[in-house]
């Protein structure tokens, strides 16, 4: 018998809230994060999703004091079927995608 | 101490850092993160995450990240690879300081390892134990 003893390390930050989506009818099989990498040059952190989108992350301090981690960009690397699609905006700079999944995505 | 634990988990991710002597690897089965000394081949620290992590990485010392973080750079520069984030199944990005003795206002957790020759693994779990400072001599 061996008893071995750990001191933990500090979680110095947490998001309070996830960016990854839920798709309610395969919520048990949602994995939330599968990658993360630092971009260099101080560039924020690049996130990869069980659902196959890129978040991109940037360091922001909010007027508070407090830190947050700010989601500047989202690429959806994975639509399935596309159903329609819809030039959105004052000037159309947005488009519209519906896909099968239950979020409407527009870049 | 040496021993052999390549039988209680499975490696979900390695990050290496270079210029130091360390590494980082997550075990998903265990929800632990091990950091590592390549030099010396020794396990520097254990940490429990109680969340299915998918990847670690090291943040550099000089990151923006950390200095948003309220970070001095003159405190990390003797503490290399002191700082990673994990995520997981959770979705959430959470950001770890490897060395618990440079903050004082967050509290510690002990945590006890036990071998089961039964089951032929370790086993974990975590005491309620708070500590009001990170000073060796309160542990007890």
């Amino acid at each position: 018998m061996a008893f071995l003893v750990f001191c933990s390390s500090l979680c110095v930050f947490e998001q309070q809230t996830s960016d990854v989506t839920v798709n309610s009818e395969n919520e048990e099989t949602r994995r939330g994060f599968t990658s993360a990498v630092m971009l260099p040059n101080d560039q924020g952190l690049l996130c990869v999703t069980a659902d196959q989108q890129f978040l991109f992350y940037c360091p922001k301090r909010t007027d508070d004091g407090t830190f947050e981690l700010s989601l500047y960009r989202r690429l959806i690397g994975y639509n399935d079927e596309i159903l329609d699609l819809k030039f959105v905006g004052e000037e159309e700079q947005y488009l519209a995608v519906a896909t099968n999944l239950e979020q409407v995505s527009y870049s | 101490m040496n021993f052999d634990i390549s039988n209680i988990g499975i490696y979900c991710g390695v990050h290496f850092l270079c210029g130091v002597t360390g590494y980082s690897e997550c075990m998903e089965h265990l929800q632990i993160v091990t950091a590592w000394d390549i030099r010396k081949y020794s396990s520097k620290k254990t940490i429990p995450t109680y969340e299915m992590i998918e990847a670690v990485s090291f943040i550099g010392s000089g990151s923006e990240l950390l200095a948003c973080l309220g970070i001095e750079l003159a405190n990390i520069k003797e503490k290399a690879a002191s700082y990673f984030l994990t995520v997981g199944e959770r979705g959430v990005v959470r950001i770890w300081c490897l060395e618990r003795y440079n903050s004082l206002y967050l509290h510690p957790l002990l945590f006890f390892a036990y071998f089961c020759s039964t089951c032929n693994q370790w086993l974990f779990w975590s005491s309620a134990v708070r500590f009001a400072c990170s000073s060796s001599k309160h542990l007890m």
